[in-house]
């Protein structure tokens, strides 16, 4: 929160049920303004720049047999087309012809054997030879070395 | 002058490393608070303000560079603040504000705020916070009226309380209030400022706590002696001589004719004069410079090149003296404007001492810069609400070549750190459209080295205002040394929206010279455009390699025609590679021609 006029916000505890609790969010605000900087002030209006809600409870569907869960940023209905292509890659000093996999088209269950590069969208992985890799029910990678 | 043994012992590296880099830690949480807690964009946005600390004589201890025009400045204020309401009525919680540009100011703009801090009842030091504030009133938005009296620039501040035992002087807050256009700034920028103060007054007062206020006392003494010695070292590599520089402002505004500074420093083993003697007369407009601002100019120019790395205080000020002459437009009295003395009257005064340096040490000297900080104040009225709006900005220009590389791109005159108004904050907070700020080709002085590039401002107004801009280098570009060339000159326009070029300052198509100094009216759709310019170059330009000449034309800083014009670089636009026959024709033309560009090579070298 920050008072309107201003450009930098501090971060102020809010109570549960903020919408018959907007006083003590006020006074936290000011208590907030206080501490950081040394001064507050009823006289400026505060406002709400961006609200956050931490959540806490049990996920369903979780079970590394459960083929439904998708991951997410999967491509609907793309389950087949895996492998984008190939290109040599050196591992170890030697350049071996490796199988480039699209991470986002990838399903729970899928195995890739090693050596391998699996693509993300803003980073890949690198499966040494003789290494290999299992999609798990959230979609994350379980590489077995 | 050595104060360190007043009383006989030295502290240990170790304390006087902590104290040191604690008078600096403070200063950093001021500048922190205070931009954080702002309210007005000058401020939390473009970072025109200054914070400092002071030890109890009133010299600088430490201080955050936001902006070093600022920075000598302050203890001008500040000793004035205490010296009218005298030392012994300071009280805890006691805050003075002064923006009396004769009285230790400099332009109405800029409030200085200063605090005494006390410890167990002694005075330890001061704290001071200055900022600019947006609008403090006359006749102009951001009392850029260009007039030819004070009066017309804002409301002026001798020394004031404006906090008494901590709580605000109500009646003093009311009387600015109602005498900006921004209201809605005061308060909060205010508060901010407090805010400030107090966070170095618990600082100060935590370090006198922990150490003791006799050892503060110490370490505040040898951090300024550390300085000197630092800075006395510096000026011995520096030839003893008497070396001369000459640079002009554009205008004042109110005539068309230039106005010259002139510099002479005679260096003398460990100590430097700095004279203006030479200098025009007070001018009627608002470009003329109190003592405290040229102070402040004088001692960040030549810090450049004097231990640039010591602690910035008050012990750096020890060796240079300065002479003003008592009737100069930089020593300006009531009731000269000065509303323009913190941008364009400092940079010119430092060009003429980088000049001057260039000749005295030139294996280590730079070519002056853009000199300016082109510092504009629009006021726009929203087309939907009818509300009317402030903003400034300030589109920064090229630093000169130096004879290790070429001069940095776009960077802000060394009087302010200040950042441009970000696009984004401002078509957010003002009915304008922010079209383009990119590099301008061939703005830079062409040099071996050349100056960095100047930049392009285009902003569209989608309501009718009125914008003033400090502006000067419009009738020539910035000057290049040893051998390097002046650069393009700047030059302030209006795009209409059906296409017409009306040239606001500097120079249009037909050749005629336009005085940037006068406000303009806009209607809504016009477009702002201010081209700055670049630095000045270093070396003949005829030496500098031609691949990085090729580089250069890749990048879009020069054009072909300057890579040829200018030097002697003939590139095939298709291939973008160098024609080499043709240029070695060209610059044997311009070696033939230029008797002069051996000797500037074995200057250069």
């Amino acid at each position: 929160m920050r008072y309107v006029g201003q450009s930098y916000e501090v971060l102020t505890p809010i109570p549960d049920r903020i919408g018959t609790a907007l006083d003590e969010v006020r006074a936290n605000f000011h208590r907030a303004h206080l501490r950081e900087y040394g001064v507050a002030s009823e006289e400026f209006e505060p406002a709400f720049v961006s609200l956050g809600v931490t959540a806490l409870g049990v996920v369903a569907g979780h079970g590394a047999g459960d083929m439904q869960a998708v991951p997410a940023g999967a491509r609907k209905g793309d389950t087949g087309n895996v492998i984008k292509g190939e290109r040599e890659v050196i591992f170890d000093g030697k350049a071996i012809r490796t199988a480039l996999y699209d991470a986002a088209a990838l399903r729970p269950g899928r195995k890739i054997e090693g050596p391998a590069i699996i693509e993300h969208e803003h980073s890949c992985t690198a499966l040494a030879p003789a290494s290999s890799a299992m999609v798990d029910a959230e979609g994350n990678l379980s590489i077995t070395v | 002058m050595n104060t360190s043994h007043e009383n006989g012992k030295r502290l240990d590296p170790v304390t006087f490393e902590v104290l040191r880099s604690s008078f600096e830690y403070v200063c950093g949480r001021m500048s922190t608070v205070l931009q954080k807690a702002a309210f007005s964009p000058i401020i939390y946005d473009m970072v025109d303000f200054s914070n400092a600390i002071y030890n109890e004589r009133l010299e600088l201890l430490g201080q955050t560079a936001n902006c070093p025009v600022h920075i000598a400045a302050m203890h001008f204020s500040a000793q004035a603040s205490v010296k009218h309401f005298g030392f012994e009525s300071l009280r805890p919680g006691d805050i003075f504000v002064l923006n009396d540009p004769y009285d230790g100011g400099t332009h109405l703009n800029d409030m200085t705020f200063t605090m005494p801090v006390f410890f167990e009842g002694d005075i330890l030091g001061f704290a001071v916070s200055r900022g600019h504030w947006t609008d403090v009133g006359g006749g102009a938005a951001g009392g850029q009226a260009f007039g030819t009296h004070i009066a017309g620039e804002g409301l002026r501040l001798p020394p004031l309380r404006m906090y008494e035992n901590y709580r605000v002087n109500d009646d003093l807050l009311r009387i600015i209030v109602a005498n900006t256009r921004t209201p809605q700034y005061i308060k909060g920028d205010l508060q901010a400022h407090l805010a400030a103060l107090r966070i170095a007054e618990a600082e100060l007062q935590r370090i006198a706590g922990r150490y003791g206020i006799e050892t503060v006392r110490q370490g505040m003494r040898e951090v300024l002696d550390y300085t000197e010695r630092l800075t006395r070292n510096a000026i011995r590599e520096i030839p003893n001589g008497t070396y001369h520089a000459v640079d002009y402002a554009d205008t004042d505004g109110i005539s068309d004719e230039p106005v010259r500074v002139e510099v002479t420093l005679k260096v003398d083993d460990d100590r430097i004069v700095v004279d203006f003697e030479g200098s025009d007369r007070p001018v009627a407009g608002g470009i003329n410079s109190p003592m405290a601002n040229t102070y402040s100019a004088v001692y960040y120019s030549l810090k450049f090149f004097l231990s640039p790395d010591a602690p910035a205080n008050a012990g750096s000020f020890r060796p240079i003296e300065i002479r003003l002459p008592e009737h100069s437009w930089l020593n300006a009295k009531w009731p000269s404007p000065t509303i323009g003395c913190t941008t364009l009257t400092s940079s010119k005064i430092t060009a003429a001492i980088w000049k001057a340096l260039s000749d005295a040490i030139p294996d280590r000297a730079v070519a002056p810069t853009f000199a300016e900080c082109n510092w504009f104040v629009c006021s726009v009225k929203d087309p939907r609400s009818g509300e009317n709006f402030v903003f400034s900005d300030l589109p920064a220009g090229g630093w000169g070549g130096t004879p290790r590389h070429d001069g940095m791109n776009v960077t802000q005159d060394p009087l302010g750190n200040c950042a441009n108004l970000s696009a984004e904050v401002a078509e957010l907070l003002f009915p304008i459209r922010y079209e383009a700020f990119d590099l301008r080709a061939d703005s830079a002085g062409a040099g071996r080295n050349r100056g960095g590039l100047g930049s392009r401002l285009a902003i569209t107004m989608l309501g009718s205002s009125e914008v003033s801009i400090e502006t000067s280098r419009t009738r020539t570009g910035t000057p290049g040394v040893a051998g390097g060339a002046d650069s393009a000159a700047q030059r302030v326009a209006r795009h209409t929206a059906d296409g017409k070029l009306d040239v606001i300052g500097g120079i249009s198509p037909d050749g005629e010279w336009h005085n940037p100094l006068r406000g303009k009216r806009l209607e809504a759709g016009d477009r702002f455009e201010v081209l700055t310019t670049g630095g000045g170059g270093w070396g003949d330009p005829m030496l500098r390699e031609p691949a990085r000449v090729v580089e250069d034309f890749l990048d879009g800083y020069v054009t072909l025609a300057s890579a040829r014009d200018d030097y002697g670089v003939v590139i095939d636009s298709s291939s973008g590679s160098i024609d080499r026959e043709a240029t070695e024709r060209a610059r044997a033309k311009h070696r033939h021609a230029s008797g002069k560009a051996e000797a500037l090579a074995a200057a250069g070298r």
